[in-house]
């Protein structure tokens, strides 16, 4: 009996045990979860304090309230507080919120620092970290007001500031509409109106030079020489004034398919001013139709095939200006399609083409002159790709670091992230549904090599310790580590690696080339002999194997003097489905330049190149001719006979119409064997 | 008179356009066969007005009642340094398959002065073929027309009718003087076997 009361007992004890347990542990997890913020750390007088929450104890008496910094809930009343339902009545017991949002108002508040505390069920257990944030008079904050918001292009923009409390690196930031500041601003100065603060400025007015393109732009004045708002944004917008113009009278545009839908955005070739500009197709082709927004479109004929020419007229009918376009367009049957190349461009875009006046316009029309359709962008932002795949009626994909971006006039089909790298796949034109990978980066500019080895006495192993002090070896090495699964599966779907490597190519510092670089003669770097091992092929060294004859140089068409001219910005390939056909350093017409790499930049702002490295422009056509059917890089006899056996088959890509006559029949067979390499379509 | 010259332009217009339009054929080289004989046909195009550059064709026979022994492309697309020859031949369902392709960069002038050498033969003869008759009866032998073409050595289709071939094969004949031993022979031994017989009723 007596040992039956003792188990009794002792079973009650381990069950209100497990019971408190559970309880401890609810709690625990309910304070765990428990999170509530502030949209900043300081408010106005006349400001809402808005606080976000979410979780809490799970009881419908959960309350927040504000302290003077230093006391502790209980220690006195609160200043302020609320229920979780934004009211000072608790909602009914079981009516609890697990998220949502409850306000304050500053006017209740003296100035000063506060805290404020998510506390539980009515009394003063503290579910998560206390927020402080201060409370300054409504006379204290600061102001930014724009005397002019609607400038023309190159206008400087005037302000008026008061900024009771300021630091001496506080600054006024320009950046574009809708962009939460952050690097990367279109222009900037102190409130000393330079870019060298010298002591704090409580209020005044400041004219800030701007050489942006025309659009809607956004002023903040900025703590500290960081990016925390004191006042802003406010609203401006640069109008272009000047007529329309066509980049030129006459030009080129991307390929149309005989039986292929065609589309192109036009708006890019036009130069245009802030009134919205409509366009006319004066003469042209019949199947072709240009709406007034300038998208051109319809679907050629076979019969269509060659160069068609067509007119095409801009009419800005605020300035009642009209001006007229010769355009050729070549259309191609899908057999010549397939053996078109797609060019892929590496472009490092100097600070969102922000160094150069009309950078961005420059930028846009270097890429129209480039015919470029894939591109890498370095220095780029967000906004600038986005802008320009808008202009250009391309895809983007977006990067999470806002430097590198690509865009692509074909569509994009996956996006991913490596690091900070950006790898996208791009569906390609071609009748066989090919995409690649296309991996972007942008590694470490610091402890550039090259300037290691102007050093008296260097040696390749100096510039290598200089090299290896950068963070651009374990960088690469992440990036192709991400980047194998792609590269097993790279002979299905080919990858390309692009972007600025901030270092030179082993295949470019030889024995040959010691001359030219202090007598520094062979130097493996790391990074390129990492990225040749993990199998990539570097394009432009592939067609221009002399570094001597041919150095390929992108650093820097700008930047010349002493500068070490090197070859950093690179495409490089690997998969069996493509091959290069070309490859090519790209700029606009650079016509002045400067001495080593932190001259003043002044000079060269009217440049027409708005970069300061080059461009790499890569060609890549299919591996195979659509006759090589059975790929060994000859077409011959046994070709022929594979073809003659796909003919039984009741439906036959277009790529096969090897006579050009809008059918894909026996007719086809001797067409084919023209395209053998050797006499009577022999084998080897 | 305005009668018979129109009557005379539409006799003209009509034969040559007979005479334009390409026909091809399969020739036997007799006009009947009987079971167990050799056929030999050859298939060849009449009523060419330029030079032929290919043919596709599909040939479709009785297995049961012929069978196809041996097949030979003809001459008139090799230049000399050959053509591009294509032949299968499914024997189960009784089809055979025969193409061929003159090179594009064959001397044209050469296959031009060959084939109008064929024609005026009686016609481009693209292949010869040999069966052996395994039946008697009507035996078709019928172009397959989803794989069948002309083209010309300048690329062009060249509108080609077709004429199917019905062989009559006969079943084999005993020959005359054979039948007449038999039966002498057969008289002979019933006249001997009754003979023996009467000795022996008489024994």
């Amino acid at each position: 009996m007596r040992l039956k009361s003792v188990i009794h007992q002792l079973v009650l004890y381990v069950s209100a045990l497990l019971l408190l347990s559970q309880a401890v542990a609810s709690e625990a997890q309910a304070q765990q979860a428990a999170s509530f913020s502030v949209p900043k750390s300081v408010f106005y007088q006349h400001e809402t304090i808005e606080v976000s929450f979410s979780g809490g104890s799970g009881s419908n008496t959960d309350w927040i309230g504000i302290y003077p910094t230093g006391i502790q809930p209980g220690g006195q009343s609160a200043t302020d507080w609320k229920y979780l339902n934004n009211t000072r009545t608790a909602p009914a017991a079981g009516h609890t919120q697990s998220s949502g949002k409850v306000t304050f108002t500053a006017t209740t508040l003296s100035p000063g620092q506060y805290s404020l505390w998510f506390l539980s069920n009515n009394g003063y257990g503290q579910l998560a970290q206390a927020v402080n944030f201060a409370v300054y008079s409504a006379a204290d904050q600061p102001k930014l007001t724009v005397k002019n918001s609607a400038l023309g292009i190159g206008e400087p923009l005037a302000l008026e500031f008061y900024n009771p409390n300021p630091a001496k690196t506080d600054w006024v930031g320009v950046y574009a509409r809708g962009v939460i500041p952050g690097p990367g601003s279109a222009a900037w100065a102190y409130l000393n109106g330079t870019k060298t603060a010298t002591s704090p400025v409580a209020s005044g007015s400041l004219s800030i030079p701007l050489a942006l393109a025309a659009g809607h732009y956004d002023g903040w004045l900025l703590a500290d020489d960081g990016y925390t708002a004191k006042a802003g944004p406010v609203a401006f917008s640069i109008k272009e004034t000047r007529p329309i113009a066509w980049v030129s009278p006459q030009f080129s545009l991307y390929q149309a398919v005989s039986g292929q839908n065609y589309q192109l955005k036009l708006s890019a070739f036009l130069r245009k001013n802030s009134s919205a500009a409509t366009y006319q197709l004066m003469s042209g082709p019949g199947w072709l139709t240009l709406s007034p927004d300038g998208m051109l479109q319809g679907m050629p004929a076979l019969t269509d095939v060659g160069s068609q020419q067509l007119v095409v007229r801009a009419l800005d009918l605020t300035q009642q200006t009209v001006v007229d376009a010769t355009i050729t367009l070549p259309v191609l049957t899908p057999l010549q399609q397939e053996q078109s190349a797609v060019k892929v461009m590496t472009y490092n875009v100097w600070r969102a083409f922000g160094q150069v006046n009309q950078g961005y316009q420059k930028g846009l029309e270097s890429i129209l002159t480039s015919a470029a359709d894939i591109i890498g962008l370095q220095e780029a932002n967000v906004a600038l790709a986005a802008k320009l795949a808008d202009e250009l009626g391309w895809y983007h994909a977006v990067g999470t670091y806002p430097g590198i971006q690509i865009i692509s006039r074909f569509p994009v089909a996956e996006t991913t992230n490596i690091d900070f790298s950006l790898v996208t796949k791009i569906k390609l034109p071609y009748a066989n549904n090919l995409s690649v990978w296309l991996a972007n980066t942008h590694l470490d500019p610091h402890y550039y090599g090259p300037y290691a080895a102007e050093l008296a006495g260097a040696t390749s192993q100096s510039v290598l310790i200089e090299e290896l002090r950068s963070q651009r070896l374990p960088q690469i090495k992440t990036l192709l580590l991400g980047l194998q699964p792609l590269l097993a599966q790279s002979a299905e779907t080919p990858v390309l690696l692009l972007g600025d490597f901030n270092v030179p190519s082993h295949l470019d510092w030889t024995a040959a080339t010691a001359a030219k670089r202090n007598g520094v003669g062979k130097v493996i770097w790391p990074t390129s002999d990492a990225v040749a091992k993990a199998g990539f092929i570097d394009s432009y060294r592939q067609i221009h194997p002399n570094p001597l004859t041919k150095p390929g140089d992108t650093w820097s068409p700008v930047f010349q003097g002493t500068e070490p001219q090197d070859r950093i910005d690179r495409i490089y390939w690997q998969g069996r489905a493509l091959k290069p056909i070309a490859a090519r350093t790209f700029t606009t017409a650079v016509e002045t330049t400067i001495g080593r790499e932190g001259s003043s930049i002044t000079p060269v702002a009217n440049n027409t190149w708005p970069s300061d490295h080059a461009a790499v422009v890569t060609e890549m056509a299919l591996r195979y001719h659509p006759a090589d059917f059975d790929k060994n890089d000859q077409i011959d006899s046994r070709d022929v006979s594979l073809f003659r056996q796909q003919l039984t088959l009741p439906v036959l890509p277009q790529t096969f119409d090897f006579n050009h006559d809008g059918r894909v029949d026996q007719l086809d067979i001797r067409a084919m064997m023209t395209l053998c390499q050797r006499a009577r379509c022999a084998s080897l | 008179m305005k009668v018979i010259l129109l009557m005379m332009c539409f006799i003209f217009s009509f034969f040559s356009s007979l005479a334009h339009s390409a026909l091809m054929v399969l020739q036997p080289e007799r006009n009947s066969y009987q079971v167990g004989d050799t056929i030999q046909i050859n298939m060849k195009i009449t009523g060419l007005a330029t030079t032929v550059g290919a043919f596709w064709t599909q040939l479709k026979y009785q297995p049961a009642a012929l069978q196809l022994k041996s097949w030979q492309f003809g001459t008139g697309l090799d230049d000399g340094a050959g053509s591009l020859q294509f032949a299968e031949h499914d024997a189960v369902n009784g089809v055979l398959t025969l193409d061929e392709y003159a090179f594009p960069a064959a001397d044209p002038a050469a296959l031009a002065a060959a084939q109008q050498h064929e024609m005026q033969q009686g016609g481009l003869v693209l292949a010869r073929l040999t069966f052996k008759a395994l039946q008697a009866g009507q035996l078709q032998l019928a172009f397959n027309q989803p794989w069948f073409g002309v083209e010309s050595f300048a690329g062009d289709l060249i509108k080609t009718n077709v004429a199917d071939l019905t062989l009559t094969v006969s079943a084999a004949q005993v020959p005359a003087p054979a039948t007449l031993v038999l039966l002498l022979g057969g008289v002979m031994l019933l006249s001997q076997r009754r003979r023996s017989a009467d000795f022996s009723v008489g024994a």
